[in-house]
């Protein structure tokens, strides 16, 4: 799938259940730049649609898995959910004292050039100029930032939009 | 740069020890026997805390079967008359209010370490004649004012002044190792070759500390044995690659040891570090990151902790426990990764958990237009507070799906977790 950065912001629809459209998704995520998963109204899952990203990623790449690193303000990540997607000891969680701070610890994280994947969950969005800087670093370091906002970012600095289409969640 | 002086005492202190402190900060101080200063305030940020920096200096101290005791304070000048039994921490900006309750006596161990010895005689002298004038505490005579201390006790307790309202700067001189890292130990009651490895695995936990302190690997170490009659000899052995472990220093100097043969009992064994190297993490292979990265990671995790504590950052393990909050927890930075392929098992509960959680939960009250679907009840532990949650899966009509539970002891609701 060709991106196109900067011009056009190809938007995928896509459902973390079904592997075809996951794999799109992956094909979609090369090396570098930021992604956004959002919600649509109906109650689908971004966090869970982030999370079988990582999984098909794991499914098709070799060797040892890779560091990653997912960073929220209100909350964390559940373990026990979590150890189905990725193995906990190559995955950092933080829960960060502010919106803001998700921003400056998660650029932070990227330029470390430690994790392959970056995942930040911030319960406000954060100037553009921070988005500029996030998205340069992620390309220089080649990490692929997964963003999950409430609110739609404004979509110059990123070079996916997907929207995870609604399902109902495996809980029974 | 503020400046966090640890003070330790003991009769046992070494240049060894002292070097080994490198690894906690540069800044450790010449200092008279007996007594260590090092200035960890540069370093607190990336050793992760003070209570941190206290425990791997207690860690160094188990290595080197040293006790004694220490403070950390603001000023090396206060530090001497601080401390007390154990380690103390006193907080940061609270000196002179510290200072004043302590007995007049303590005024003898005021200032410059080095000057004590020197200056001993008159300050007993001043104290006795401050106890005679009916001064008590430090605080009677901090409580005067400077010009009345100059015309009563005279220069000296001008210095004294001086010294407890940290009004002059004491500079101790920086610490600089000379002589080749070397460690010498007694074999009087060493019989075999057995006994005398036993021996030397603790002696070369020294050496390894000393190593890490100078930021050094081993190339090339010199045993000099010293027998109880006959000639002492030398042996040189050169590793194959620079080592800085104990265990394998211990592997190389157990093989090494074996062929060697002594006509008359040991009475002394002297071990010199004579060549070494510069240690830098992961040189073993020129195409292999994957120490420098895991170093890497460490550091990192380390101030993510400092900055967000332990419990909010790091790598998370799971515990056996039904509860959310209880089933994980965070694992200490100093652990390293174990090497892992492939996903855990995830608990057969984790299915119809949500995937992120509100830490800690928020207490909410659903409205009838909420639809609640009841998914499971979990009873807290008989021996811990709490009583019975009753989850539910709750629809608000903005379309979320958020995991609710009902408290049955608190009788209030908690939004605990999200599926969005």
């Amino acid at each position: 799938m060709p991106l196109l950065r900067h011009k056009e912001l190809p938007t995928l629809s896509a459902s973390p259940y079904a592997s075809g459209g996951t794999l799109s998704v992956l094909t979609a995520l090369e090396k570098g730049g930021l992604s956004q998963i959002l919600s649509l109204r109906g109650g689908s899952s971004k966090t869970r649609f982030a999370l079988s990203c990582l999984r098909a990623y794991l499914g098709f790449s070799y060797g040892p898995p890779p560091l990653s690193i997912w960073i929220s303000d209100e909350g964390l990540l559940y373990p026990p959910v979590l150890s189905s997607y990725w193995p906990l000891s190559r995955f950092v969680l933080v829960k960060a004292s502010s919106a803001k701070e998700v921003w400056t610890a998660g650029l932070e994280a990227v330029q470390s050039g430690l994790f392959d994947w970056v995942c930040l969950k911030a319960s406000r969005g954060c100037e553009a100029a921070h988005l500029r800087k996030l998205q340069i670093q992620s390309e220089r370091t080649e990490s692929r930032v997964l963003l999950l906002p409430r609110q739609k970012l404004p979509h110059w600095p990123l070079k996916l939009s997907i929207e995870a289409e609604p399902k109902e969640v495996a809980y029974v | 740069m503020k400046q966090r002086i640890l003070y330790f005492e003991s009769p046992k202190i070494s240049t060894t020890l002292q070097e080994a402190c490198f690894c906690l900060t540069p800044m450790v101080f010449s200092s008279p026997s007996g007594s260590l200063y090092m200035d960890i305030g540069q370093t607190l940020k990336r050793l992760g805390g003070e209570s941190k920096a206290l425990e791997l200096f207690g860690e160094l101290l188990h290595t080197f079967q040293i006790e004694g005791k220490g403070v950390l304070t603001d000023r090396p000048e206060w530090a001497k008359m601080l401390v007390t039994s154990g380690t103390t921490i006193l907080p940061e900006g609270a000196g002179p209010s510290l200072l004043s309750p302590l007995p007049m006596e303590k005024i003898a161990l005021c200032g410059d370490p080095f000057t004590l010895t020197e200056q001993f005689q008159a300050r007993q002298d001043l104290v006795s004649f401050m106890r005679r004038i009916g001064m008590k505490c430090l605080g009677d005579f901090m409580q005067l004012p400077l010009p009345a201390i100059d015309r009563r006790f005279g220069k000296l307790g001008n210095d004294l002044w001086e010294w407890l309202f940290g009004k002059k700067t004491l500079c101790l001189p920086l610490f600089v190792p000379l002589t080749p890292i070397q460690i010498t130990f007694q074999t009087d009651s060493v019989h075999s070759l057995e006994g005398l490895l036993f021996s030397l695995k603790r002696s070369l936990l020294q050496l390894e500390c000393a190593l890490i302190g100078r930021a050094l690997v081993a190339k090339q170490l010199r045993l000099d044995f010293k027998l109880d009659w006959g000639e002492p000899f030398s042996k040189t052995l050169t590793l194959s690659e620079p080592v800085q472990s104990a265990e394998r220093l211990f592997r190389a100097l157990r093989d090494f040891l074996e062929p060697i043969r002594w006509s008359s009992p040991l009475q002394e064994l002297h071990l010199e570090v004579t060549e070494s190297r510069p240690a830098v993490p992961g040189q073993l292979s020129l195409f292999d990151k994957v120490e420098n990265r895991r170093h890497d990671l460490h550091l990192y995790l380390e101030r993510l902790q400092y900055r967000y504590g332990s419990t909010n950052a790091g790598i998370s393990e799971l515990q056996e426990s039904y509860l959310p909050e209880r089933s994980w927890r965070m694992r200490s930075a100093q652990k390293t990764l174990p090497p892992t392929s492939l996903p855990n098992h995830p608990p057969a509960y984790a299915q119809s958990r949500p995937p992120f959680l509100y830490t800690p939960p928020k207490p909410c009250i659903p409205n009838r237009t909420w639809k609640l679907t009841p998914l499971e009840s979990i009873a807290s532990e008989w021996w811990k507070p709490g009583g019975i949650r009753k989850y539910f899966l709750a629809n608000p009509p903005s379309g979320e799906r958020l995991w609710v539970y009902f408290d049955s002891e608190k009788r209030q609701w908690y939004l605990q977790g999200s599926f969005e």
